[in-house]
Formats: C-alpha cells, sequence, structure tokens
C-alpha cells in the first residue's frame, strides 16, 4: 500500500518535472499562400562558337570568347563566368579575359548560373527552383607564348 | 556576518522540530502585459524579411503562455516558507508557406524564476461539515533569469535549412509576487488554486536595441503538494510497534 502510494508521489513528480522541462514556447501556425507551381521544365544551354563543350582554347593575348545562353523559360537572373577563381567580365554575350594566366599551364573556364521560374514561390525566391549551379566547367583555357 | 547568520539558522531548528517538509507543483497560466519591446524588436524582423519575402506575416506576438512552478517548503503550523523555481516562457514567429516551401523566422523567450516564499494561511472554511478550505496569502521575491533566442528554419522539398544565432541574450530581473489562494488536503495530499500579479523591476537585453524584458502581469495556476510526515509519528509508530 505505501509502496504504491509512494509511486503515484514520484510518478506526480516526475511528470511534473516532465512538464517544467518541455514547457518551451511553441507555434504551429503559418500563413499559406496558394501560388501556382510552375508546370514545364527549364532547360539552359550554354554554347561557345566554334568550340564544343569542355574544348581546350588557346589564347596568347588577352581575348574575348563568344557565348550564347539559352533557356526554355522562366528568367535569366544571373550567369557567371570564372577563369580558374578568377570572375570574368561578360558583355553582349562575349567573355573578356584580360589577364595572361601562367603560360604553359590550363585553367577551368566554369559557369555559375540562375535561371529564376517566376513564380513567386519561396524556392523561387531563395533560388531552388528553376536553374541554379556553381561552378560548372563549360571550357578549358590554355596560355600559349605570342608567337 | 555569515556566520552569525548560519547559528542563527542551526538555532531556530529545534523551535521547528515540528515543522513539516512538502513539495508542491503548479501548473498555471501567465498573462504578459508588459511585452512591448519583444513586439517591436520581431517587428523589425519583419521588415527586414518582407524586403525578401513580401507576404511573410507576423502569426505568434509573444502570447500569455503556460507556466509550471515546483516548490519546497518548511510547513510550520499556519506558516509556509520555502523555495520556489518557476519555468515561464513566450515567444515571437514570423511565418511564410507555399507550394515549395515553409519559412519560420523564431523569437523564442523562456526564463526561470527562482524565488522564496512566506505562505501564510488565513482563514479556514468548513465545506459539507468535514472538508476544510483554507484561504491563504503569500508573497514571493525572486529574480527572473531571461533568455532570448533567435532561430530561421527553412523547408523545401529537396533540403532543410537551419540557421541559430550565434548570440543567446539573457536579462536578469527582480520581481515580487503577492498571491492568494484557496487550497484543501486530503491526508498528506493538497490541493490548492491561486492567483496574483508579478511585479518587476529591471531587466534588458544586451542585445544591441537594449530591449525591455518584463514578464509582469497576472498570474493562475492549480496544483498539488505532498507533505513529508514529520519525524516525531515515525517515532510513535516505532513505540506503538514495541507496544
Amino acid at each position: 500500500m505505501i509502496n504504491s502510494f509512494n509511486k503515484a508521489i514520484y510518478s506526480s513528480l516526475s511528470v511534473a518535472m516532465l512538464f517544467f522541462i518541455s514547457c518551451q514556447y511553441d507555434n504551429n501556425s503559418t500563413v499559406y499562400y496558394d501560388v501556382t507551381p510552375f508546370s514545364d521544365s527549364i532547360t539552359a544551354t550554354t554554347s561557345f562558337s566554334g568550340y564544343a563543350l569542355k574544348d581546350t582554347v588557346t589564347l596568347s593575348a588577352e581575348d574575348s570568347i563568344p557565348y550564347q545562353i539559352t533557356i526554355s523559360s522562366g528568367e535569366l537572373v544571373s550567369a557567371v563566368f570564372r577563369l580558374d577563381t578568377l570572375t570574368l567580365t561578360s558583355e553582349n554575350n562575349y567573355i573578356q579575359i584580360d589577364t595572361i594566366f601562367t603560360v604553359g599551364e590550363t585553367y577551368p573556364l566554369t559557369l555559375s548560373l540562375h535561371v529564376s521560374t517566376q513564380t513567386g514561390s519561396l524556392a523561387d525566391i531563395k533560388g531552388l527552383e528553376g536553374i541554379n549551379f556553381e561552378d560548372s566547367t563549360m571550357l578549358y583555357v590554355k596560355f600559349v607564348e605570342a608567337e | 556576518m555569515k556566520n552569525r547568520f548560519i547559528l542563527v539558522v542551526l538555532l531556530s531548528i529545534p523551535t521547528l522540530a515540528s515543522a513539516q517538509l512538502s513539495v508542491e507543483y503548479t501548473g498555471g497560466y501567465g498573462a504578459y502585459t508588459q511585452m512591448g519591446d519583444l513586439r517591436k524588436l520581431i517587428d523589425t524582423k519583419l521588415q527586414t524579411t518582407i524586403l525578401e519575402l513580401p507576404n511573410a506575416k507576423i502569426v505568434a506576438n509573444f502570447p500569455n503562455y503556460f507556466t509550471h512552478t515546483f516548490g519546497l517548503n518548511y510547513v510550520y503550523k499556519r506558516e509556509e516558507f520555502g523555495f520556489q523555481i518557476t519555468r515561464m516562457s513566450t515567444g515571437g514567429k514570423i511565418a511564410y508557406s507555399d507550394y515549395s516551401g515553409k519559412y519560420t523566422n523564431k523569437l523564442i523567450l523562456s526564463a526561470v524564476r527562482i524565488g522564496t516564499r512566506y505562505r501564510y494561511d488565513y482563514i479556514d472554511f468548513t465545506v459539507k461539515g468535514k472538508q476544510n478550505l483554507t484561504l491563504f496569502w503569500e508573497l514571493s521575491p525572486g529574480v527572473i533569469v531571461s533568455n532570448l533566442k533567435h532561430s530561421i528554419y527553412e523547408e523545401y522539398a529537396t533540403q532543410t535549412v537551419t540557421e541559430d544565432d550565434d548570440g543567446d541574450y539573457s536579462s536578469v530581473t527582480f520581481s515580487l509576487l503577492p498571491q492568494i489562494g484557496v487550497k484543501t488536503n486530503y491526508g498528506r495530499f493538497g490541493f490548492h488554486l491561486l492567483a496574483g500579479y508579478d511585479l518587476e523591476f529591471g531587466g534588458k537585453l544586451d542585445n544591441g536595441y537594449k530591449t525591455r524584458i518584463s514578464w509582469m502581469g497576472l498570474r493562475t495556476g492549480i496544483g498539488f503538494s505532498y507533505t513529508f510526515p514529520p519525524r516525531k509519528e515515525k517515532k510513535k509508530e516505532k513505540d506503538e510497534d514495541k507496544d
């Protein structure tokens, strides 16, 4: 009888202790917006005039490389080219290479691309919808002595 | 000075020989009337958030919430002296969700109140001729240590992102809690119902905004207690066994 009474006390205090520890405020409510999802898939194609993807371009002086990015839908938010770790400027579909790297060495030319679906959804705003990739190798650039 | 205090405590123990120890738990509800600074803080966060998510909204704005209190008391005749520890919590939340994911930006304010307590049984009432109801009042001075935690959680179909602020901000507030209530006993078990108002002084966070933290407001609670038998009774039981 006494044992069961003690058990009842200990159980009650244990439950109370559990309440005490776990009483942190929480709220599960949210606001839901009925955004129309993007129905089609987006494709982006990158091409370089005179070169296939992952070809090696040989340069002996400052130069520019023509490119074309074609997207099936959505909006192109950003396209950033890098030569090794150097961010390059690109204007009017030309990548400007204004710096000569070490002669005899080959460097990757990478592209970071973000194409938005334009749905206005959370994932679209955060850049997780549509096309979003970082530093994908497009070409290789080899620097040689000027003749 | 410290030695003198210990001496007084030790000398007073014999006078409390017939005192009993009791433990109690009170589940309650706190109405927090002074959360204006925190409401401003979450509104500031909303203004930043809507630059990126224009449809984000505040869905929780530091509401009233449950409290949990443990007490340990010395019961002597109609008086109780003791310690109590109370856990309080509330929070603010900015939320947005659609088919592609969920976004929540939370500010959770938690606090622990550590206080002493003096309770006095004021009037006894007889109900149905057998069970006593006692009207009591109590006063509890204490300190409240509050902690504010900020976190952002994003959930998408392909990934979840959790960001916790490195800085947890805390503040200390002084509190005085007068309460009145009624209680009834069934053997060593007691049940009580009480209400009061928590008065607070000071307490600002060191978070740059100097946000004032105050848990001031109405408190209500319902709880139970258990009073341990005094040593004298055990001796009596042993004497009875010998007979």
